[in-house]
């Protein structure tokens, strides 16, 4: 990230709920939620560009079963997922 | 995790729809063993070290923890994974709406594969209790918005219930039917039961186990939502078990006097106002032949629990949609049979395993005991055990 284009808006922004740290987490949301779309629109890309040059049959992700072994492994890789992200923020305290 | 169903109204989900249910279970097993963890954790070191004296009951409880931090993030998170329980497996139902119509059509005018039935009752009239909240924050509740919901509601219990329990309740999420048979036929033997019914039986999945245990029984399961009866028996048809599903209320069974040899329930009662649990009991009563059992389970009475575990498990019921749960589970439930006409010494009760989590043996051993109430009785997490309660019916 350069500093050529300014990100600071001057005179700020407003916030509206009674406490302005659900305006700043909404913010942070949405901004996830942009982020979050540009990864799903570049794995339908690959997915795509794989499709299209034959090495992917049409549909093949989507009936892609897991065996046993993935299955396990990536259960227990999205309860971490949610561990981490939920403790991150676990961890602040009042001082 | 499998977010497949083993039977023929299972849908086509993408990879996407796939992946979102897996991240979302892992969100409810997350919340419901390590926050909830955390959340007894803090209660311990933090909020009763501090009160003049301990808690009286799980209603102190719940306003000394209120304000803590554990308690924000667990019930906010919690509340935030149920609603994506149901939102996780919305688009894809609504998606193949045409094709579970047309499925669930095909099986239940295919008399060939079992000699189950279905009847419905156009005329009954849905109790304004029941009509007035979406139990448990489910979306249109076990009958759907729409005015017709065809089977829909049924499959989104079904899959949402797959997410929900994160594989903790069992393969097609029936582990309470096959625990709770099991039960029975190994602390009453001589009990040959030629009638068993499920009341209360949603989509039959803890009906169909009574069959398996007692092949020779006639299985009623009883309803009042039409939308979960359709599907219950276009299921059942699929996994080819011979049940019989009637649109009904636990107020009136249709069933005669002394016709009937178990009456069960499972997580029923609980969503019942208290009036209409006298009822139920009373008409269970009422069916029953002498020597027949009425077996419910439940999650434990408050009195059987430490402060503590009682706001735990009523959680649900300030926030979880459930405005009849704590009330519920406030009686003695002896009390309620007795009341319905049980003999006070008929009366029976039992802290259990998973049936088919754990070997015959093991199970076995619980039932001639007495019930031991623990942190685990009733509480959802990888360790739950569950909680039954009930009366024979004496001559």
């Amino acid at each position: 990230m350069t500093d050529s284009v300014s990100r600071a808006v001057k005179g700020g922004r407003a916030a509206f709920f009674e406490q302005a740290d659900s305006d700043r987490l909404l913010a942070m949301l949405m901004q996830l939620v942009t982020e979050h779309w540009a990864l799903k629109e570049r794995v339908l890309v690959l997915e795509k560009t794989l499709v299209d040059k034959g090495l992917l049959a049409e549909g093949e992700l989507d009936a892609f079963r897991p065996d046993s072994e993935a299955d396990a492994a990536w259960d227990a890789m999205s309860f971490e997922l949610m561990q981490s992200v939920i403790e991150a923020a676990r961890n602040i305290e009042r001082k | 995790m499998e977010t497949h169903l083993a039977h023929e109204l299972d849908i086509a989900k993408t990879g996407w729809e796939r992946a979102r249910e897996r991240s979302v279970s892992s969100l409810r097993a997350y919340v419901l063993n390590n926050l909830a963890g955390e959340l007894r954790e803090d209660y311990e070191s933090a909020v009763l070290p501090t009160l003049d004296e301990p808690p009286a009951d799980g209603v102190a409880v719940h306003k000394a923890i209120r304000p803590r931090d554990a308690f924000r993030w667990y019930s906010s998170l919690r509340c935030t994974a149920q609603e994506l329980v149901w939102n996780s497996v919305i688009d894809s139902i609504d998606r193949q709406a045409g094709f579970l119509e047309a499925r669930a059509a095909e099986l239940t005018n295919d008399a060939s594969r079992t000699d189950g039935s279905l009847e419905l009752n156009a005329d009954l009239e849905l109790p304004d209790y029941y009509k007035a909240v979406d139990v448990h924050l489910m979306p249109g509740n076990y009958e759907g918005a729409a005015d017709d919901a065809g089977v829909l509601p049924g499959a989104v219990y079904d899959n949402g219930f797959n997410v929900f329990a994160f594989g903790a309740m069992g393969k097609e999420h029936n582990d309470i039917g096959w625990s709770m048979a099991n039960f029975t036929k190994l602390r009453f033997p001589d009990l040959d039961p030629a009638v068993i019914v499920d009341v209360g039986c949603t989509i039959g999945h803890n009906t169909l186990p009574w069959k398996a245990v007692y092949p020779d029984a006639k299985v009623y399961g009883v309803d009042i939502a039409a939308a979960c009866l359709r599907y219950a028996h276009a299921r059942a048809r699929s996994l080819g078990v011979g049940a019989h599903f009637r649109q009904a209320s636990s107020d009136a069974l249709p069933f005669d006097d002394a016709s009937v040899d178990v009456v069960f329930s499972s997580m029923f009662l609980h969503e019942l106002p208290a009036k209409h649990i006298a009822r139920f009991l009373a008409q269970a009563h009422r069916v029953l032949k002498p020597g027949g059992v009425v077996i419910n389970m439940e999650l434990p009475p408050n009195a059987a629990l430490s402060p503590f575990d009682a706001f735990y498990l009523d959680w649900d019921s300030y926030y979880n949609n459930e405005p009849f749960y704590k009330n519920f589970r406030d009686q003695d439930y002896r009390g309620l049979l007795e009341a319905a006409g049980f003999g006070r010494d008929a009366f029976f009760e039992s802290v259990m395993p998973r049936y088919t989590y754990v070997p015959h043996e093991a199970f076995a051993k619980v039932v001639g005991g007495t019930a031991e109430f623990d942190e685990d009785t009733g509480r959802l997490s990888d360790d739950i055990q569950w909680y039954g309660f009930g009366a024979e019916r004496q001559a």
